[in-house]
């Protein structure tokens, strides 16, 4: 085989898992290709125009706390910043952007082409080679060009076989025009890796200055210094206003008169569309009673006039959807610039891989991104990151980076996909992560910035100013659990009036004021300030782990009582349940497609029982005495 | 995994014999016995392996439920190989019963078929031959427990248990909605009010299975009656009528408690485990003293008194003093009249509580038998008895996560998130029950309640 260059890293796919993982493999020294179908369309946002929101602002917060490159592009690019769920609670306070689109692709593509040891190829992979042991070698495109490579890293998003559908309008396509891929998915199948089509949707994009915004309600940001990156270097974008709007009966009435041009209705779209994504038909036909829904204007830039349609994903066909759109309050004359469509396209089946992104049946090729059937970019970029440090790690002969579901809601992401798999496109959500108080956005740096250092992603002065940070937190929670509030002192006495807290009737440690729901950090800090003035974002999670020990603890008392069974492992070997006697056939099954790494992974896998668990922890003792004795002997 | 929890259990057969053992096992062990345990010598503190023990075990109140001789055993010299604790009371499934729940509240799991032996061979006290016996041994559990427990599930407990989480996970999905969807429209159909008073709907359906688990454990096991009265107030013939009729299977019982254990009757479902007591009334002799004693020890861990007055006396200052006591007490007793057919019964002020009877005749019986059965079957719960231990168990812990819940939510502080936490051990122990995955309940009850979406 000729191969025009060898690389030790190929990464097909340069949307946001795309370029994560090629980022993390060409700063960890990697010789990297990202081979992409449109050079103009690495880091491209095709549908919603913002990064962020609950749990995908976890995840942000995460990749950036690993050294990943999500958070502060993102940073750089916003034109609007919100914190939500301020009042709902510490552990899913969540920060989101509204993004400058083409900025953001702008400035992906500005960091990787500054990178070295990456190249950057336009053009379509089409055959993933093997050599006669079935061992990966490298890759061919459509064009005839061979590249060699020691891994590649597969992340073709909504590409793989894709099509685009409007009505009866089907066209097979990629998102925004964008070609698909063609070739790629039958080379997978080759290879025994099997496909089945997914459904997205987005709505149509509006010319701004055909909205009357008077008629609609102005969505305000309110957070625009707060950062998703540790190193807290905002943007200095205009920032704009997002509005809200509603459809009318009349909306309601035009979808249900044309239902049946639905492709969804139709049956021109087989694939399994996401129940928290539905299009404006699903919603209107599945909410009969409800007559009028909601919807958001996000702009696509500061400078852009395109805008994008909030909670309007439609595939209905061209000239319904000018009708449904102008019957919306403050779009009576709104001109569409894009219509909306469905995008139908091939996912593998992610229990196909190991908690390394790795595929099970091919050694050193991984998948990453919405191939392994999620959806969001934050979904997608956290998957890239892990993937490209995997891929690396194991080329350097290092030990693998598998975050654990305490760990981080990656490792709720990843332990999801690989252990249960997923019926429709898989979006994180807080409420997936069992241990969401511990898995807060203020503390993604302490829980994963050491890690991120130890590989390499993380530089030495960013780490000296994490540990200062980590230090000066914990020293303040000491301070104040130390710290006697004098109940005497007329300060206090008017801050406690003034909070309309009760009277202190002794002295009481500032840590217990605190817990106090009334009582702030700042409360007691104006009062008695520590030696050295700490940052706001540190003040808030000194004041959070105060306030909310006694919750925290609980959590970590189950972690503690989880994490058991995920230290307990299952030996390499054991790749064939069958030789286990007494398992059902069922738990055969599912364990022989899953190949658990421990039993508490094992234990997560839908219709294992805990008595499938205790016969394999049985088996497993029972061979590990067999080789003490042998040993022995 | 398995290693790491306590566990415990009744290790003698459910039935009234001498000796009843309870078997605690794990790292927790000595620290659970300490709790429950309350020894006549001091040399307990030492904690001596291989030592036995005597002094009294207490439920949580601090009742004192049977006196008890406690071995300690340390790891890894223990069947187990861990840190085990036996206790040896006397053979009354209801005390062990109660100790057992005791036992569990502070920190013990429940064994699981066959779990005990399971981990003396994971710490390597039993040889390889015998593991191949356990292997199919615990296959075997696994079916049989399989069957028993879908046998359990079908039907009506079934149903409530579902329908509690399904309450429970609406509630849940709520709350969870407006978090993970700040933007969309979830009706505000759950102030903090409406979830307050749904959970208290909730953990009064709970509360009332919970109670079912004794009428269960009742139908199975019997219930430990007392027979009370003044001498010569007709105790004996009472019982002996009664057994004429319904004689039970008759088992003379050895050991202290059991003593008092004269027979055992049947009353349609019900099985009275029947303990006659001395006659009490005021005396100077010791032998009485002690047996009046004895009738108050009775009394305590009773289920049901039944408490005879002589008709022909009328209630006695005696019998006054007793009922006093009796009505302290939050018992279930029955006041009986007997001899009626010695007086003109229409001389006597009537009251619905007291039941007239003439044991010598026969007569008033059935009235009595009709008591015991309203008292102890209530027809609003017999369609979901609640007879496992470890449903029990699963109950009581949705039940103090519910009422931690509502603590936090009384004190308006607590924000979303964190209600949330308390509502989802309390899901997750009802689904221990049926066995379901929580977070997949959850989001097909967010995406079918409320319309959400970009």
């Amino acid at each position: 085989m000729n191969f025009i260059d060898n690389y030790q890293i190929i990464v097909i796919g340069g949307g946001h898992s795309g370029t994560e993982a090629a980022y993390a493999s060409a700063k960890l020294g990697m010789s990297t290709l990202l081979l992409t179908i449109s050079l103009d369309s690495i880091g491209l946002m095709p549908c919603n125009p913002s990064i962020g929101g609950p749990a995908k602002s976890h995840l942000v917060f995460e990749i950036d706390a690993l050294g990943g490159l999500m958070g502060k592009i993102a940073d750089r690019t916003s034109i609007q910043k919100k914190i939500l769920n301020r009042s709902k609670g510490p552990a899913v306070y969540a920060l989101r952007a509204q993004i400058n689109r083409f900025l953001y692709s702008r400035e992906i593509i500005k960091e990787l082409e500054n990178l070295p040891n990456l190249d950057i190829v336009q053009g379509e992979a089409k055959d993933i080679l093997t050599n006669e042991k079935g061992e990966l070698i490298g890759i061919s495109l459509a064009t005839g060009l061979n590249y060699g490579a020691k891994s590649i890293i597969l992340a073709t998003g909504t590409y793989l076989s894709s099509k685009v559908i409007i009505g009866d309008f089907v066209k097979e396509s990629g998102p925004n025009e964008l070609s698909n891929s063609k070739y790629l998915a039958s080379s997978l199948h080759k290879l025994g890796i099997m496909t089945h089509p997914f459904k997205t949707g987005t709505p149509p994009r509006i010319h701004m200055d055909s909205l009357a915004i008077d008629d609609m309600e102005i969505q305000p940001g309110d957070s625009k210094d707060y950062t998703f990156g540790f190193e807290e270097v905002g943007g200095c974008l205009p920032q704009v206003d997002c509005y809200l709007t509603h459809t009318s009966e009349k909306t309601k009435k035009i979808i249900e008169d044309n239902i049946d041009k639905s492709p969804l209705y139709s049956g021109i779209i087989t694939g399994v569309g996401p129940r928290y994504c539905p299009s404006i038909e699903d919603k209107i036909i599945r909410f009969p009673e409800k007559l009028s829904h909601h919807l958001f204007i996000e702009p696509e830039g500061h400078d852009v006039k395109e805008v994008y349609l909030q909670g309007f994903s439609t595939s209905l066909p061209g000239d319904v959807q000018i009708q449904m759109v102008q019957s919306i309050k403050g779009l009576e004359a709104a001109k569409i610039m894009k219509l909306g469509y469905a995008i139908e396209y091939e996912v593998i089946n992610a229990t196909e891989l190991k908690l390394t992104l790795e595929s099970k049946k091919v050694p050193n090729l991984y998948f990453a991104g919405q191939i392994n059937g999620t959806s969001g970019y934050e979904e997608a970029a956290a998957q890239g990151l892990i993937a490209g440090l995997n891929a690396v790690l194991k080329l350097k002969g290092e030990e693998p980076v598998i975050l654990g579901r305490s760990d981080g809601y990656i490792g709720v992401l990843i332990d999801d996909l690989v252990t249960k798999g997923t019926e429709e496109p898989y979006r994180m959500f807080t409420s997936r992560a069992e241990y969401r108080l511990l898995l807060r956005q203020s503390n993604a740096d302490r829980r994963l910035t050491k890690l991120g250092y130890d590989i390499g992603l993380i530089s030495e002065e960013r780490y000296a100013i994490f540990r200062n940070k980590m230090t000066s937190i914990d020293l303040e929670v000491e301070r104040l659990k130390d710290l006697t509030v004098d109940s005497t002192n007329a300060i206090v006495k008017e801050m406690i009036i003034k909070s309309n807290s009760s009277d202190l009737e002794q002295n009481i440690k500032a840590a217990a004021l605190i817990k106090r729901p009334e009582i702030s950090y700042l409360d007691i800090a104006n009062i008695y300030p520590p030696e050295l003035i700490i940052s706001e974002r540190e003040a808030e999670e000194v004041e959070l782990l105060i306030k909310y020990e006694g919750y925290i603890k609980k959590q970590i008392d189950q972690v503690e009582n989880f994490s058991k069974g995920e230290k307990k492992m299952i030996p390499d070997w054991l790749d064939d349940y069958r030789v286990i006697k007494g398992l059902t056939r069922e738990a055969i099954e599912k364990l022989n497609e899953v190949k658990p790494l421990s039993i508490g992974q094992a234990s997560r896998i839908s219709g294992i029982t805990p008595a499938d668990i205790q016969v394999l922890l049985i088996y497993l003792e029972q061979i590990k005495r067999l080789e003490t004795n042998n040993v022995q002997g | 995994m398995l290693k790491d929890y306590t566990i415990a259990n009744i290790i003698t057969p459910l039935i009234e014999c001498g000796i009843g053992i309870i078997r605690i096992s794990g790292n927790e062990a000595f620290m659970i016995i300490d709790k429950i345990f309350k020894a006549y010598s001091s040399t307990y503190l030492k904690k001596e392996s291989h030592k036995v023990y005597l002094g009294t075990i207490h439920n949580e109140n601090g009742d004192k439920l049977d006196e008890v001789l406690v071995l300690l055993m340390r790891g890894p010299n223990s069947f187990t190989g861990e840190d085990t604790v036996e206790i040896h009371c006397h053979g009354n499934p209801f005390i062990l019963q109660e100790a057992m729940k005791v036992i569990l509240k502070n920190g013990a799991r429940k064994s699981e078929a066959g779990e005990f032996t399971r981990r003396a061979f994971l710490n390597g006290k039993l040889d390889l031959t015998q593991s191949e016996a356990i292997l199919d041994t615990i296959t075997a559990n696994n079916q049989k427990a399989l069957t028993i427990s879908l046998n359990q599930l079908e039907g009506s407990l079934k149903n409530k248990i579902g329908a509690l989480k399904e309450d429970l996970i609406g509630i849940i999905a709520y709350l969870e909605a407006t978090i993970d969807f700040p933007d969309d429209e979830i009706e505000e159909s759950y102030t903090n009010d409406v979830i307050n008073t749904r959970i208290e709907k909730l953990l009064d359906e709970i509360n009332k299975l919970l109670a079912s688990y004794n009428t269960g454990r009742i139908i199975k096991e019997g219930i430990m009656t007392v027979m009370i009265g003044r001498p010569n107030v007709g105790k004996s013939s009472l019982l002996n009528s009664l057994l004429n009729e319904n004689r039970a299977i008759i088992t003379h019982l050895p050991g202290t408690t059991r003593d008092a254990i004269e027979e055992q009757i049947n009353i349609g479902d019900l099985v009275l485990n029947i303990v006659d007591t001395a006659g009490f009334r005021e005396t100077e002799d010791i032998i009485e003293k002690i047996g009046i004693k004895k009738t108050y020890e009775y009394i305590d861990i009773a289920q049901l008194i039944i408490f005879l007055v002589d008709a022909t006396l009328g209630l006695t200052v005696e019998d006054q003093l007793m009922l006093e006591y009796l009505r302290k007490l939050e018992k279930n007793y029955i006041i009986v009249m007997n001899k009626v057919d010695l007086i003109n019964i229409e001389d006597i002020e009537t009251s619905d509580d007291i039941i007239f009877i003439s044991a010598k005749h026969r007569t008033g019986l059935d009235n009595l038998k009709n008591d015991i059965k309203k008292l102890f079957i209530k027809d609003e719960i017999e369609d979901y008895c609640i007879s496992n231990l470890r449903y029990y168990e699963s109950l009581v812990k949705a039940k103090s996560a519910l009422d931690m819940f509502q603590e936090s939510i009384k004190s308006q502080i607590v924000p979303a998130d964190l209600l949330a936490i308390d509502l989802k051990d309390a899901y997750i122990a009802l689904a221990t029950i049926t066995g379901d995955d929580f977070t997949e309940d959850l989001l097909d009850n967010i995406f079918s309640k409320f319309c959400i979406g970009k």
